[in-house]
């Protein structure tokens, strides 16, 4: 089974779990198909998908007030992977800045 | 479609976990000295929240107490390949005792690192305002007025 972590930071590495009092929602696409969406967490900005077959997907982060409103990541996921993705923004332009990727093995 | 407003414990636990290794994967490959300050920080903070997590949901103590370690680290790069290292190792151990002893030594590494690299980013801030000082006397000048 797979995992995916999403996590939200600024461009000083700082979490940024909401954007003006409103947090940012993340929604996961298993092959074209709206899957599973939660908000991130208060604390640490991240959402956490586990137990997930393998399949494409697609890791979307959304907020009305973000530039772009939604942001998009796709993958394929094989078992045994853990996908870690940093969307990052400028806080101040509430604009994507890049999504870094990490991909390790369980 | 599953919709949750907020993670479950065993969601938080797993996602700090992840957290905590991916801010450690950061620190490594940062090399601005503000950004290396918040950056091991958030890990200090961060590693001391997941300590105590691991160990209400273990249920166990550390076995060794990091102001009991023999680890000796004299150099703010020591302490950084340290962290580091401990942070590869917490990643990768699955018994729960031997985790909430890594990861309490790895709370207290962190945060005597986050201390060190905040000095380092002071003194990193002064050698720069001391060039910049340097630079502005060493303007030559004419009569008084410098010449650009």
């Amino acid at each position: 089974m797979a995992e995916i972590y999403g996590v939200i930071r600024n461009q000083d590495r700082r979490v940024m779990p909401s954007v003006n009092g409103e947090r940012v929602l993340v929604l996961l696409i298993q092959n074209e198909q709206p899957y599973r969406q939660t908000l991130v967490n208060l604390e640490f900005a991240f959402a956490i998908f586990q137990n997930l077959p393998d399949g494409n997907y697609s890791i979307i982060v959304r907020h009305p007030d973000l530039n772009p409103t939604e942001a998009v990541y796709g993958q394929r996921l094989s078992e045994n992977t853990i996908l870690g993705l940093r969307f990052v923004y400028n806080e101040p332009q509430q604009s994507l800045v890049t999504i870094v990727v990490e991909v390790n093995e369980l | 479609m599953k919709t949750t407003d907020e993670i479950s414990q065993s969601e938080l636990l797993a996602g700090l976990r992840y957290t905590v290794y991916s801010e450690g994967q950061t620190l490594k490959r940062e090399v601005e000295a503000i950004h290396r300050v918040t950056v091991s920080h958030q890990l200090a903070q961060w590693s001391a929240k997941l300590a105590e997590i691991e160990k209400e949901s273990s249920r166990t103590q550390p076995t060794i107490k990091p102001e009991e370690s023999q680890v000796q680290v004299d150099s703010i790069d020591e302490l950084r390949n340290l962290v580091y290292a401990e942070n590869e190792k917490l990643w990768k151990e699955k018994d729960l005792t031997l985790r909430v002893t890594i990861v309490d030594g790895l709370a207290k590494w962190s945060a005597r690192l986050a201390d060190m690299e905040a000095k380092e980013a002071k003194k990193a801030a002064g050698r720069v305002e001391k060039e910049r000082s340097n630079s502005i006397k060493e303007t030559p000048e004419k009569d008084g007025i410098p010449l650009f």
